[in-house]
């Protein structure tokens, strides 16, 4: 359709064609090999490590289980966006006992955080109907730009 | 802050924060930034708000993931518990250590994963067309 959106055909064929030969074993330790059982211990580790981040720096783990799980672990998932759907289901456990921990310290005042609630719902929800629609490449390329520029904000 | 023009332009912007979260490209830092930048929220409670924002705004785009069939339950639950137990010992941690020098080595870290992440393909674009 253009160089940013993708058809509907255009993300149906690129479904059909990301699925061929492609498993989630890699990262769920039923892979019996030395390989498979260091990717284990790669993912376990990172997995943790995006934990730290949350609780630690307050931002970040999403980026650091992203980046890894595209890097060394893309050939387990169907395309990218499911590396993003898996890494945004797996970090709210930790980022909301992080915020607990964050509120019992009284360290996060919630009295106006109801003007954030609603536009974040439907906010996320909009995102991931637009992921359908906007070609993998860019969005790596938008990830990418973000986790550059998050690194000098964080240096600065 | 009440129901005024600022209340909106907030839900507005954190509208289009929350796109790029279900996007899932990252939008704590411009959360955060936005947060202390503007409304002068201290850095501690713009952590703790955008965790939570986050919580919000994932959770109602896994209702559309979900649908598309791209999540692994057993998958997402190991890395979520493994991710737990990351959080509880980096809240341990964080007292003894300064933060400041965690934020900067992330920070360094973050610039040669994203330039690793970049880089390579944008050479690859350029030397394609000569």
């Amino acid at each position: 359709m253009s160089f940013f959106v993708l058809s509907r055909q255009e993300n149906e064929a690129y479904r059909r064609e990301t699925m061929k030969n492609r498993t989630l074993n890699a990262i769920t330790c039923q892979a019996q090999t030395g390989k498979g059982l260091a990717r284990c211990i790669l993912s376990a580790f990172i997995a943790i490590l995006s934990g730290f981040c949350n609780a630690a720096i307050g931002a970040g783990g999403g980026i650091v289980l992203t980046f890894i799980l595209a890097a060394f672990f893309a050939d387990a998932f169907e395309d990218r966006r499911a590396i993003l759907a898996t890494t945004q289901a797996a970090m709210i456990p930790g980022c909301l006992t992080s915020a607990l921990i964050y509120y019992a310290r009284g360290g996060l005042d919630l009295s106006n955080f109801a003007v954030f609630a609603l536009p974040a719902l439907l906010g996320g929800a909009l995102g991931s109907l637009l992921l359908d629609r906007i070609k993998p490449g860019l969005i790596n390329m938008i990830f990418s730009a973000l986790v550059i520029w998050s690194g000098f904000r964080m240096v600065r | 802050m009440g129901l005024d023009f600022s209340t909106l332009v907030a839900a507005a912007v954190s509208f289009f924060i929350a796109i790029l979260s279900g996007l899932g490209v990252g939008s704590g830092g411009l959360f955060v930034i936005w947060l202390v930048g503007v409304y002068g929220v201290s850095a501690p409670q713009a952590r703790g708000m955008n965790l939570l924002f986050f919580v919000f705004s994932a959770s109602a785009a896994l209702i559309f993931h979900y649908k598309r069939r791209r999540l692994d339950p057993k998958l997402i639950a190991s890395l979520a518990a493994l991710s737990l137990l990351g959080t509880l010992v980096g809240t341990h941690v964080a007292q003894y250590v300064d933060a400041a020098l965690l934020r900067k080595l992330f920070g360094i870290f973050l610039i040669i994963s994203g330039g690793y992440s970049l880089l390579p393909k944008a050479l690859a674009k350029i030397k394609a067309k000569f």
